[in-house]
């Protein structure tokens, strides 16, 4: 299918052109916050079947989830100071080589 | 079906096609059989018999199973056909005799090695997938590619000299090569056993095969890979160690560490080969398990695995295809111009985030039930973790760093047809395995399928609880990436070397080897001289005491010797009665 003059194809523009508005940011960050607290507003009225006492904390998942990612991430920084080396370490790379030196 | 037929191990047919693939010229006639040999196959193994030896022979003494198919063998051999056809699809594009003889040869074996019955059997396929994959590494023709296809080949080679000495051993023993359950530590061999199978699942420290040779292989080799060598081992894991408790807390590990490598990482498709090592964990823990909900856990993830992983493969292919690169560092904003291979990258996303109403959100949730309900508390937390970890990597990052985020402003064409096709056809298969209450269809078939079937009836995947709880950790995970990324405390995406364990032999080892040589050749020959030195004297003074003309042949020695070897043995004597 032809691209525009802007290289989008047409079908990313019907599928996914709210994506470049200025406001997507805003509205994704405040419907995930929505939606957290009608998840953990629901867990805290509905009685839910739990196999572990700690299943009983209200919003638990959600706050494993949360605080988890969250751990995931912010260990990046350091742990990318502590292993990250330059691109050809090993020295196997052919000059120029990227990805592997996919042809 | 013909009688022969229809005791004809389907990866035989595969195997065959694979060898006809690598000496015919035409492209065409490869085409047709990389996608009709699977489907045969597969008509093949729907008309077996099940639970009964259908191929069988004696070789030196040792009674071999070529044919035999169960539940279990079963919904992992049609996984293996169903990504064999895939596979088939998205390389359609391309006019390489190597690659497609090596991919169905390949599957080929997997699907063999899958309906054996004896370890003798499964030792030919296991070296058989080694050997025959390590082509599709080979042939991206990089100096980097060749050295990760020899390791990636040691690796392997060694993890099947490893199966073959611990079912010797075990043979010696018992008598007794059929392929079965086995008490580790017991039964003889099965540490070696464990190994065998642990080198090919890619347990923690034995890991790095994987995300040395994958990234490195092509295009279509990557999805190829992907799809048969660790849940192989996973099918022989469940037959042979299901139950086995030091299974989960190795499977335990095995997603949770990934999970910070995966975070790091700039090279998309070595993302992936940390996000299959973390979800083959997945799979080994529910082994490890071994209750019949577990292990239905272990088979339903590793059919729904094997579909999405290969999935992320392709669109992470058609994006290196396009844009020769799967650098996070470069990519960005891709969906202007790739919006299909957008749309099928984000459906993989979701299922192996689990998202409800996707293949991961029916297939996971067996094993997350069978671990609590066991009782196992911590590995349940470290999954758990690890879930999030997995909308981290591979929910988030991939899609995100490919498609959306900064735009790299490359403007390309999107992905051939044919590769689309296949990602449509997995996207498909993605939903249509996980969807609630279709008739023939969705989840209820899929349970179907699974070893147990009358415990996968009893089970609800779409309870409120479940769908609220999953929902809770997949929501709140997102707006964590959603906030770090506002606040930038997201790490910047940079290219470079991520030192993991492989370290110890590519680094150390290699120094170590190469510190060895420089070594010996400065002060070998130092060494040898004085060497030859030593020995040179010794020589001469043996000689100057023993030769004909030594000192020990002089005059009357011999007779003086043997008088002194009596006195000597008189005072022995005389010491002995007077003490």
């Amino acid at each position: 299918m032809p691209h525009n003059d802007t290289g989008m194809h047409p079908i990313a523009k019907a599928v996914f052109g709210w994506v470049g508005h200025k406001w997507t940011g805003n509205i994704i960050l405040f419907g995930l916050l929505g939606v957290s607290a009608v998840l953990i507003g629901i867990d805290l009225v509905y009685d839910r079947h739990v196999e572990e006492d700690i299943e009983r904390i209200s919003g638990f998942y959600g706050l494993y989830g949360f605080i988890a990612f969250g751990f995931v991430v912010l260990m990046g920084r350091p742990l990318g100071w502590l292993l990250r080396r330059e691109e050809n370490y090993y020295g196997d790379a052919d000059a120029g080589d990227d990805d592997g030196g996919q042809p | 079906m013909s009688a022969f037929l229809a005791t004809m191990n389907p990866g035989l047919l595969l195997i065959l096609a694979g060898v006809i693939c690598a000496f015919m010229p035409n492209q065409r006639v490869r085409q047709v059989l990389t996608i009709a040999t699977p489907i045969a196959a597969f008509w093949l193994l729907s008309g077996a018999v099940q639970e009964v030896d259908l191929m069988s022979l004696s070789m030196i003494g040792v009674d071999m199973v070529l044919y035999r198919v169960d539940s279990l063998s079963f919904i992992f051999g049609f996984a293996f056909l169903i990504a064999a056809t895939l596979n088939g699809i998205y390389a359609l594009h391309q006019d390489d005799r190597v690659q497609d003889a090596s991919a169905m040869i390949y599957s080929g074996a997997a699907v063999a090695a899958t309906f054996v019955g004896d370890f003798m059997s499964l030792f030919v396929f296991w070296e058989l997938t080694a050997i025959s994959s390590v082509f599709l590494i080979l042939k991206t023709g990089t100096r980097a590619a060749y050295g990760a296809a020899m390791r990636y080949l040691g690796v392997q080679v060694l993890s099947g000299v490893l199966l073959l000495y611990g079912a010797t051993q075990l043979f010696a023993v018992t008598g007794d090569m059929s392929l079965r359950s086995l008490s580790l530590g017991t039964d003889a061999g099965t540490w070696l056993l464990l190994f065998a199978f642990g080198i090919k699942a890619a347990f923690p420290l034995m890991h790095n095969w994987l995300q040395d040779a994958y990234p490195r292989a092509t295009v279509v080799g990557a999805v190829v890979l992907s799809a048969f060598t660790t849940k192989l081992a996973v099918y022989v894991l469940a037959r042979v160690f299901a139950g086995e408790p030091i299974l989960i807390w190795i499977g335990a590990i095995m997603t949770v560490f990934p999970v910070f490598f995966a975070v790091i990482e700039n090279d998309l498709r070595k993302v992936l080969a940390y996000s299959l090592n973390n979800q083959v964990g997945f799979m080994v823990c529910a082994i490890g398990v071994g209750t019949h909900l577990a292990l239905n856990g272990a088979a339903a993830h590793a059919f729904a695995h094997i579909i999405y992983k290969g999935l992320l493969f392709m669109s992470m292919g058609a994006v290196l295809y396009r844009t020769g690169t799967t650098k996070a560092s470069e990519l960005g904003g891709l969906y202007k111009s790739m919006p299909w291979t957008a749309v099928f990258c984000l459906i993989g996303a979701a299922s192996i985030s689990a998202f409800p109403l996707f293949s991961g959100f029916v297939a996971k949730s067996l094993t997350m039930s069978a671990v609590l309900h066991e009782g196992h508390l911590i590995v349940w937390a470290m999954l758990l973790f690890a879930s999030a970890g997995v909308l981290e990597h591979s929910g988030i990052k991939i899609p995100y760093f490919a498609f959306f985020g900064h735009d790299s402003v490359k403007r390309v064409e999107e992905a051939p047809f044919n590769m689309l096709l296949a990602m449509g056809l997995a996207s498909f298969i993605c939903i249509a395995v996980a969807l609630p209450a279709v008739s023939g269809f969705g989840y209820g078939m899929f349970y179907q399928m699974l070893p147990f079937p009358d415990a996968a009836r009893t089970y609800q995947p779409y309870t409120f609880d479940h769908i609220l709880t999953q929902m809770q950790l997949l929501v709140l995970a997102a707006l964590a990436f959603v906030l770090l990324q506002r606040f930038n405390l997201y790490p910047e995406e940079r290219p470079g070397t991520i030192l993991d364990a492989d370290w110890a032999y590519r680094r150390a080892g290699y120094g170590a080897m190469l510190w060895s040589g420089a070594v010996w050749r400065k002060a070998g020959p130092a060494l040898m001289a004085v060497w030859q030195g030593l020995w040179h004297r010794a020589y001469e003074r043996i000689e100057a005491a023993f030769s004909p003309q030594g000192v020990l042949s002089r005059g009357p020695l011999t007779g003086g010797m043997a008088i002194w070897v009596a006195v000597l043995l008189c005072a022995v004597l005389l010491l002995s009665f007077l003490s």
